[in-house]
């Protein structure tokens, strides 16, 4: 009789208590650095990141030599020449969503979070808030962002003859779908 | 009583562990995630070529690499023949990615026999069996198999001699084995045979077996130094013939590679250059010349996103 009280407590806590980290390994990350003379974009379908509902803490970690062009001379030269993923082969956010306590997830959304931290490019961090939606899809969140990120704050060089080709500032789009994370 | 509060406690704690691995550090739990991907090696070196020889790179799939390549006089008189631009060999080839794996590609040499090559035309492929890569699969090396057939098509000399359409043809067949040690250190070792269905001396071997050995170091983002050597079974050239010896820089200005270097060959594709390189390189300017290879790539066909 005992047990069964024990175990029931038991299970009940843990069943009441939602599992708050989440993961999405199936996003997409994308971005535009194209000018009028150029489209440049390319897309990511590697991205990995970890959100955890309680803390609000999040991390995403993106494998930049899965960034994938319409051309691939575009993607070598991304590689070699740019981003230099050879030295730094991710790209990094780590943050926490602001005010997560005033959040209330068991809602229906979609949540409109500010999340700060560190964004690092190219082997360069910067304080960022960025603003992010959050929708609600049965158990999952998805979550959208949109930025921008200036190249120079990463110290990614731009050759003075391809000025003309790529943005001083290239628009990120993320769009990172969160399931219940299971070890 | 004792026992079943003991136990008690157990699940309690137990209960407690549970809960606490939701509290899991999240930097943790992506190295954890991250082990199981798999990193490729990407650029082991900038050109489809290391300096005479084929390298493990293809262009992409839709691609088109256009090249232009030169090999020109002995550097012996230098002044005289404007460090030896008084002749060249040349080549003019295409070479297109129809996969990320598979490429082809055509060309021709031009020359008049004699010092340089004979006017050839040469039908290759190159396919890309493994490649390097870390993380959940690990592969040491990136491999490719490389296959040409080159067909001489100079008038014959009317010397007498009866030859036949058969004796025009060159095969060449290569196994490309490279390794990126490093983002500035890659290595590579060809072995290679070759089968002439003409020689130009009786002392010469019809199956040439040699085995190729070169590398690059990055100096900067955009320049590389490289080299080449490919060494041949012992009295398989015959006498007057000397193993192909290359080293240069490769210069990638977006969408361009030059490469310039001294070499001793003045051959373009590997039954020249391999077989039929007759200054050597170890004489120094009487065997050494000034070459470079010029591409530039087109993209035919994007991607579809």
């Amino acid at each position: 009789m005992k047990y069964i009280l024990l175990v029931t407590s038991m299970l009940t806590v843990l069943s009441v208590r939602a599992q708050p980290v989440y993961m999405s390994k199936s996003g997409t990350i994308s971005f535009f650095a194209g000018t009028a003379v150029e489209d440049i974009d390319a897309t990511n379908e590697k991205a990995l990141s970890f959100f955890n509902t309680e803390t609000g803490e999040v991390v995403i970690s993106i494998p930049n030599k899965e960034f994938h062009f319409r051309r691939s001379l575009m993607e070598e030269h991304f590689n070699e020449n740019y981003m230099e993923t050879g030295k730094y082969p991710k790209s990094e956010f780590k943050g926490k969503v602001n005010d997560i306590k005033s959040i209330n997830f068991a809602g229906a959304g979609p949540f409109q979070l500010s999340v700060t931290g560190q964004l690092n490019i190219h082997g360069v961090s910067k304080e960022r808030t960025i603003d992010v939606t959050l929708r609600k899809d049965g158990n999952r969140f998805i979550s959208e962002a949109k930025f921008k990120v200036l190249l120079e704050d990463h110290k990614i060089d731009r050759p003075k003859i391809l000025w003309e080709k790529i943005a001083e500032s290239v628009e990120v789009n993320t769009n990172l779908v969160y399931e219940p994370y299971k070890k | 009583m004792n026992l079943t509060r003991n136990k008690t406690f157990g699940i309690l704690a137990f209960t407690l562990c549970l809960t606490q691995l939701y509290g899991q550090d999240l930097d943790a739990l992506l190295k954890q995630e991250e082990g199981k991907e798999t990193e490729y090696a990407t650029a082991t070196f900038k050109g489809t070529r290391l300096l005479n020889g084929q390298s493990i790179e293809a262009p992409g799939k839709g691609v088109l690499q256009v090249m232009f390549s030169h090999r020109f006089g002995t550097l012996e008189d230098p002044l005289y023949t404007f460090f030896g631009m008084t002749q060249a060999s040349i080549r003019f080839g295409f070479d297109y990615g129809i996969s990320n794996k598979l490429s082809v590609g055509i060309g021709r040499s031009s020359g008049l026999g004699g010092t340089t090559p004979p006017p050839t035309y040469d039908f290759s492929a190159k396919y890309r069996l493994l490649t390097q890569s870390s993380g959940a699969v690990n592969m040491p090396v990136s491999v490719a198999v490389f296959g040409s057939t080159a067909i001489n098509t100079v008038h014959w000399p009317a010397d007498g001699i009866e030859r036949s359409t058969a004796d025009r043809f060159t095969y060449t067949g290569q196994v490309l084995v490279a390794r990126k040690f490093s983002e500035g250190f890659s290595l590579q070792l060809m072995p290679t045979y070759i089968h002439r269905n003409l020689t130009d001396a009786a002392d010469q071997s019809n199956n040439l077996f040699a085995i190729g050995f070169g590398g690059r170091i990055k100096l900067s983002k955009r320049t590389t130094f490289n080299f080449e050597y490919y060494l041949n079974r012992a009295n398989s050239l015959g006498a007057g013939y000397y193993d192909p010896v290359a080293i240069g820089f490769d210069i990638e200005t977006g969408g361009h590679v030059f490469q310039i270097m001294l070499t001793n060959s003045t051959g373009l594709i590997e039954p020249q250059f391999i077989g039929q390189t007759n200054t050597n390189f170890w004489d120094g300017a009487k065997g050494i010349r000034l070459g470079f290879n010029f591409s530039r790539v087109f993209t035919v066909k994007e991607y579809k996103k």
